[in-house]
């Protein structure tokens, strides 16, 4: 019992962390490429875009922040701390993110504002991937909890990872944009993919050609994993969607299948990080089964939570229908 | 300075600024359904106008509130690594309702609720006016709900260290969690209102728009006659829960160093110096009402109230903070309900009328002054209530030394700094949008959205 609701734990967790990704990774995408906008209606397109949404999309982050810490305690207590670094680039990033989007709307001085939104968002960008790179880095623990260095999370590894996160969500943001926009700047995005996805793959082929020096954490876990050819799976069809996705942005024609394609790409990636990890949540050594809360909050997570998953997925859909199709110019904040 | 006292800082920091914003949140999302559930009732558009003129002022407010609460959420982890870790199967659970129950519901319809006027009916709008508003006042009492566990924490079993049982009924429906969440949101509507009702009163001093702004004041004042005594009474009886359950707190509150010998009444002391190694106020006022302190603290005049001299030294926590905190927060409670009473005053007798309302120039610059009232007294309130609490994190459980994260003091020096010029940037912006808001005045003139059902996208 304890284990299957352990487990079970994870996968959700996993799940909210997923929803995070695909929806916030596509406003932090957008936010990106913000920067390199030369026209004022491109960005404020952008933002159009992604203004009634990136609250919701951030709590997922928040959501998911509250299953690890009721689910998986240890994991949120000594994670976060030995993380702090950068966690606290990723909650400047948002902070910075979230103000630049609504006092734009009431200041004069657009531009200064599109830089911080696109900033903002490249701090949170790179807050995640560096934690994310720490943690599958390993982490010290000793008797009284976190037992290492602030600055352990600092490894080639992830900075590696953090550039992937980078140029996945530059790739996001952009499909996105494909779908939701037309004409000039359509053909911008179409553009945008077609360089992000040529840069995720010189990073991989790059991440490839140095492997046998860098020593990496993920090489070990990936060598050991009894998903050993599940992942090698994976692999090879994200190096063929890539592929597609690259053709796509060359023909200009499906731009529902470029998002999809690109949608794809991600749900593969994050399973493909999923497995390298389980059973462990912390490796190399802090299994999931180990440090996860008694049944009775697993339970009554499954409750007050779990339960309520499925409705916030309804009424969800229930409100992006009503945004649906090409964004139009008029559509300002207060419109 | 160690990374213990500078993570305290940060997060009083960080806690005291988020919760200027969930006051307005909370408080303007409850005006905007009344206002809309008028509009649609009467059908008199200034109702309209007056909800998209202070929606404005939600939405900035709302940006800030997401932005600053992030924070907390994960300060729990970064700087209390010690309490997070053992309360997580507990305490982790109500921060993640609060998420999926709360924000969830709130985010996402705020999306219908600013994008949706005039493309979706009138009833499916005032659904998401209804969900942002519920969803803001759920989030609330969770909040509410897991720190008053931390003040009052019943029905989980720590042992070594680790949760060993919890018995959620008893865990959430801790002593001080309902009487904690109902002071906390009448606080959320009397801060709104009177803020409503102070930049109301700025326009009728300038005379501009006097007519639209009078409408919103009396609504204001109409609010106030119910939710300024209630507060009142509501703090009462905070202040007898804490009497109840965290006596220390209660004797440093009140600076009530000798618990009173039994049939004697405790006097209540306006203003005291209380002196530490002495172990006595070295001066003190005291209200001439004998028994007053044992009255307000358990309701009789002569019942006993426990001294500081009876809890051992390294349980007592600071002195000065709550004591003052505590009283500034209960005068300004009591000139709420005066100005309520005035205004009501006033309005019988005809004052608030249009024609006289140029007229009473103090009385407009009282309520014009009064804006920032609830702001203050809240702030007052949580540093009594947190400060009261020390040492403990968790009310005789856990130390919060013992709840501190390992960090090196530069990491926490950099962030803290790091987050009090962030925030003061912030409150600057904010200032200053919020008064080019109030500069441009209502939108007057653009068509509303038809008061038949919106076909359309229905
Ligand atoms: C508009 C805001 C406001 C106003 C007018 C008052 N309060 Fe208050 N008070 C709060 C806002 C607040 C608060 C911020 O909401 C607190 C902090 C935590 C809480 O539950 O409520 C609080 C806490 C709080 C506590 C608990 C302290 C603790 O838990 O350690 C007491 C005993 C009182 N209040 C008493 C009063 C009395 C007797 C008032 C009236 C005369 C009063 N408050 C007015
Ligand atoms: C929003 C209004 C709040 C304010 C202004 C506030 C203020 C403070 C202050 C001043 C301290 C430092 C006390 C001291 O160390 O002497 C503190 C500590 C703390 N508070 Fe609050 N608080 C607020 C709400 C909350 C809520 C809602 C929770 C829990 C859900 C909470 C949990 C804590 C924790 C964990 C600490 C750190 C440990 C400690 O120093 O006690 N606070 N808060
Ligand atoms: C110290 C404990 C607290 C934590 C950890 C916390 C956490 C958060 C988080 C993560 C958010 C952003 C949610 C989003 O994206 O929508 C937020 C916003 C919010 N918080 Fe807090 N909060 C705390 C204290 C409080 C208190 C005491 C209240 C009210 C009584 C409150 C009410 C709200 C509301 C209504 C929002 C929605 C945004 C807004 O309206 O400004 N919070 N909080």
């Amino acid at each position: 019992m304890h284990e299957f609701l352990a487990y079970l734990w994870f996968f959700i967790l996993a799940f909210e962390l997923f929803m995070y990704v695909i929806l916030d990774g596509m406003d932090l995408g957008i936010g990106v490429w913000a920067l390199f906008d030369k026209n004022e209606d491109h960005t404020s397109a952008g933002l159009s875009i992604i203004s009634p949404f990136w609250d919701a999309n951030e709590t997922w982050l928040i959501m998911a922040g509250g299953i690890l810490f009721g689910a998986f305690p240890a994991v949120y207590a000594i994670g976060a701390n030995a993380l702090y670094i950068p966690i606290m680039i990723l909650i400047f990033g948002l902070i910075f993110r979230a103000v630049a989007i609504e006092f734009r709307e009431h200041s004069k001085r657009k531009r200064l504002w599109d830089v911080l939104f696109g900033l903002g968002s490249l701090a949170a960008i790179f807050g995640q991937g560096f934690a994310v790179g720490g943690l599958f880095g390993g982490i010290k623990i000793g008797p009284h909890g976190f037992a290492g260095s602030p600055w352990d999370f600092l490894t080639p590894f992830s900075f590696i990872l953090s550039f992937g996160f980078l140029f996945g969500y530059m790739m996001l943001g952009s499909s996105y944009t494909v779908l939701k926009t037309e004409g000039e700047f359509q053909k911008i995005n179409y553009t945008r993919v077609f360089i992000s996805a040529i840069l995720s793959t010189i990073l991989t082929v790059t991440g490839l050609i140095l492997l046998p020096f860098l020593n990496l954490p993920e090489m070990k876990m990936w060598l050991s994993s009894p998903y050993k050819y599940l992942l090698a799976t994976l692999y090879i069809l994200a190096a063929l969607i890539i592929s597609m996705i690259i053709l796509n942005t060359r023909a200009k024609k499906h731009e529902n299948g470029l998002y999809l394609l690109v949608s794809f790409l991600f749900v593969d990636m994050f399973a493909a990080g999923v497995f390298e990890i389980f059973p462990y949540i912390v490796p190399p050594d802090v299994k999931i089964i180990d440090v996860a809360s008694p049944d009775e909050s697993l339970i009554a997570m499954l409750i007050g939570i779990g339960m309520v998953i499925p409705v916030i997925l309804a009424y969800n859909l229930y409100i992006k229908r009503h945004f649906r199709g090409k964004i139009k110019k008029e559509t300002s904040y207060y419109g | 300075m160690d990374s213990l006292f500078l993570s305290r800082l940060q997060f009083a920091v960080t806690t005291a600024f988020h919760m200027l914003w969930p006051l307005l949140s909370i408080g303007l999302s409850f005006m905007m359904v009344i206002l809309e559930i008028l509009w649609l009732k009467t059908k008199n558009e200034v109702y309209y106008r007056h909800e998209r003129f202070w929606s404005k002022i939600f939405l900035l407010t709302f940006g800030i509130g997401v932005a600053s609460g992030l924070v907390l959420e994960f300060e729990f982890g970064t700087n209390w690594a010690g309490f997070s870790q053992v309360v997580g199967g507990f305490f982790g659970n109500i921060l993640g309702f609060e998420g999926s129950m709360a924000f969830a519901l709130e985010a996402a319809f705020l999306a219908l609720f600013i994008f949706g006027w005039g493309k979706i009916s009138n009833r499916a709008h005032l659904v998401s006016t209804i969900m942002v508003a519920f969803g803001a006042s759920l989030s609330a009492w969770w909040i509410m709900d897991a720190n008053s566990w931390m003040q009052t924490p019943t029905g989980v079993k720590i042992v070594n260290g680790s949760i060993v049982s919890i018995n959620y009924l008893q865990a959430i429906l801790n002593p001080f969690a309902t009487i904690s969440f109902w002071h906390m949101w009448i606080a959320c509507i009397e801060t709104t209102i009177f803020f409503v009702a102070g930049i109301s009163a700025y326009y009728i001093l300038k005379n501009q728009n006097t007519e639209f702004f009078l409408k919103i004041f009396k609504i204001s004042v109409i609010i106030a006659i119910f939710a300024t005594p209630l507060q009142v009474y509501l703090g009462d009886l905070s202040g007898k829960a804490v009497g109840d359950y965290q006596p220390a707190t209660l004797a440093a509150m009140e600076s009530h160093w000798n618990t009173n010998p039994a049939g004697t009444g405790a006097t209540w002391h306006l203003i005291a110096i209380p002196d530490r190694t002495k172990e006595m106020n070295s001066f003190v006022i005291n209200m001439p009402i004998p028994g007053l302190m044992s009255f307000l603290d358990t309701g009789s005049f002569t019942a006993q109230v426990k001294g500081l001299k009876d809890f051992p030294p390294e349980d007592r926590g600071p002195i000065i903070l709550p004591f003052y905190s505590f009283r500034l927060m209960v005068l300004i409670g009591f000139i709420m309900v005066f100005m309520m009473l005035w205004a009501l005053w006033y309005w019988v007798k005809g004052y608030l009328k249009y024609e006289n309302a140029s007229k009473r120039k103090w009385f407009w610059k009282i309520w014009y002054w009064g804006f920032p009232l609830g702001f203050i007294a809240t702030e007052l309130g949580w540093i009594t209530r947190e400060v009261g609490r020390q040492p403990w994190i968790i009310y005789g459980i856990m130390r919060t030394s013992e709840g501190v994260s390992n960090l090196t003091t530069s990491q926490v020096m950099v962030t803290l700094t790091a987050f009090i010029a962030t925030y003061v940037l912030l409150f600057a912006l904010f200032v200053v949008f919020v008064r080019k808001i109030i500069k441009t005045g209502p939108d007057l003139k653009s068509p509303i959205p038809k008061l038949k059902e919106a076909k359309e996208n229905a």
